[in-house]
């Protein structure tokens, strides 16, 4: 049987259709809240079909938008795929927003922004955090509305290694084993569902070195803004206009740079900063 | 470029200066896409590089805001000055 379900994301409608039903539940968890009712409008299909009578490592066959078909040896490589592929999608739509390349975490004072460069601990950081009770939109893209300044994670699921699930895993965090078997971890296998779009009141900017006592220390705006800059996706806006929307966000925020050490302490000083 | 205390360094126009409420701001160099970050003291000393100030004028300006001696007042400012006209966010430095 064949599933189809439409997606809205950020204006940039998907459509995936699979014939696993595991497949399905599982993207149909990341996008919460994403459901497209409208039938009509661009398909930009996205498929991923099980097949057993398929040699061992080329069983899960992917089709995406502007990709040659490929194949997958196991469900969670091939969700993977396709989830990266609608990313990267949304990432290059024109939908005038600005992607920030972070982690967002909720807090009642306001949203955190983590962001740092690929392995700066973004992920074990916000995980460490929703193991405290903070909602995770996301580890690693959100948009921002130059409208209104308010930014809204784009949910991917969390690249979570074993090293990074014993972590959180001490810290209270118990992680689905579905959702682990197949490594892909959402937000929603955390307890969240769609999230509202926020102001963000702290910036935090994750070295990737590590030491034995977390350091955070505050950073000028300006520091900020230049580094969420280099990772700033402006779309169909100008160089100009991205430095301003950017520094506009940065400048309603408290910011701060963090070196992370054990993790339990790097939460607690991360909170304490952002006044939680 | 050879900054010295008699020199009148002047801001590139097309350069846009960004400041931020906690007072540091950023440079923006339409020329290169490239933002620099500066302290809230750098973007004082920017905002005076108008061509008529030389650098010992700066250097007063600063002087009187920030509880400074002189001497490192001045170092620092041309430091940072011959950093901007190495970046080229400075027009020809007059005398």
């Amino acid at each position: 049987m064949i599933l189809e379900r439409r997606y809205n994301l950020f204006g940039y409608r998907a459509t995936f259709r699979t014939n696993h039903a595991r497949a399905e539940a599982l993207l149909s968890g990341l996008y919460v809240g994403k459901a497209d009712g409208n039938e009509r409008g661009p398909l930009n299909l996205y498929e991923l079909l099980h097949r057993p009578e398929a040699p061992v490592g080329e069983q899960w066959a992917i089709a995406v938008p502007g990709l040659a078909a490929h194949s997958k040896p196991t469900l969670g490589e091939a969700m993977f795929g396709i989830e990266a592929s609608m990313a990267g999608d949304v990432a290059r739509y024109d939908h005038g927003l600005f992607i920030v390349h972070g982690a967002v975490v909720y807090t009642p004072q306001g949203a955190l922004l983590l962001s740092g460069f690929s392995g700066s601990g973004k992920t074990t950081l916000s995980l460490a955090l929703a193991a405290r009770g903070f909602a995770l939109g996301g580890d690693d893209m959100a948009l921002l509305d130059p409208s209104t300044g308010l930014i809204e994670p784009h949910p991917r699921c969390f690249h979570i290694d074993p090293p990074t699930d014993r972590l959180v895993e001490e810290l209270g965090l118990h992680l689905p084993a579905d959702a682990l078997r197949d490594r892909f971890v959402t937000p929603w296998d955390l307890g969240v569902a769609s999230l509202p779009p926020a102001r963000v009141r702290a910036v935090f900017l994750l070295e990737s070195e590590r030491v034995a006592a977390p350091r955070i220390v505050p950073e000028s705006q300006a520091e900020a803004a230049s580094a969420l800059l280099l990772q700033v996706g402006r779309g169909r806006f100008s160089d100009v206009e991205a430095v301003r929307h950017v520094a506009a966000m940065t400048g309603s925020a408290r910011c701060f740079r963090v070196w992370s050490g054990e993790l339990g302490a790097s939460v607690d000083a991360v909170l304490a900063a952002a006044g939680s | 470029m050879n900054m010295t205390t008699t020199s009148k360094p002047k801001r590139r126009e097309a350069v846009e200066a960004q400041p931020l409420p906690d007072g540091s701001g950023l440079l923006f160099d339409p020329a290169t896409a490239t933002a620099y970050p500066i302290t809230e003291s750098a973007l004082r000393i920017w905002q005076l590089c108008d061509g008529e100030h030389a650098v010992d004028a700066i250097v007063d300006d600063l002087e009187d805001y920030y509880d400074i001696d002189r001497a490192t007042v001045q170092q620092d400012s041309l430091m940072l000055l011959e950093d901007l006209a190495t970046k080229q966010l400075l027009e020809a430095v007059g005398e």
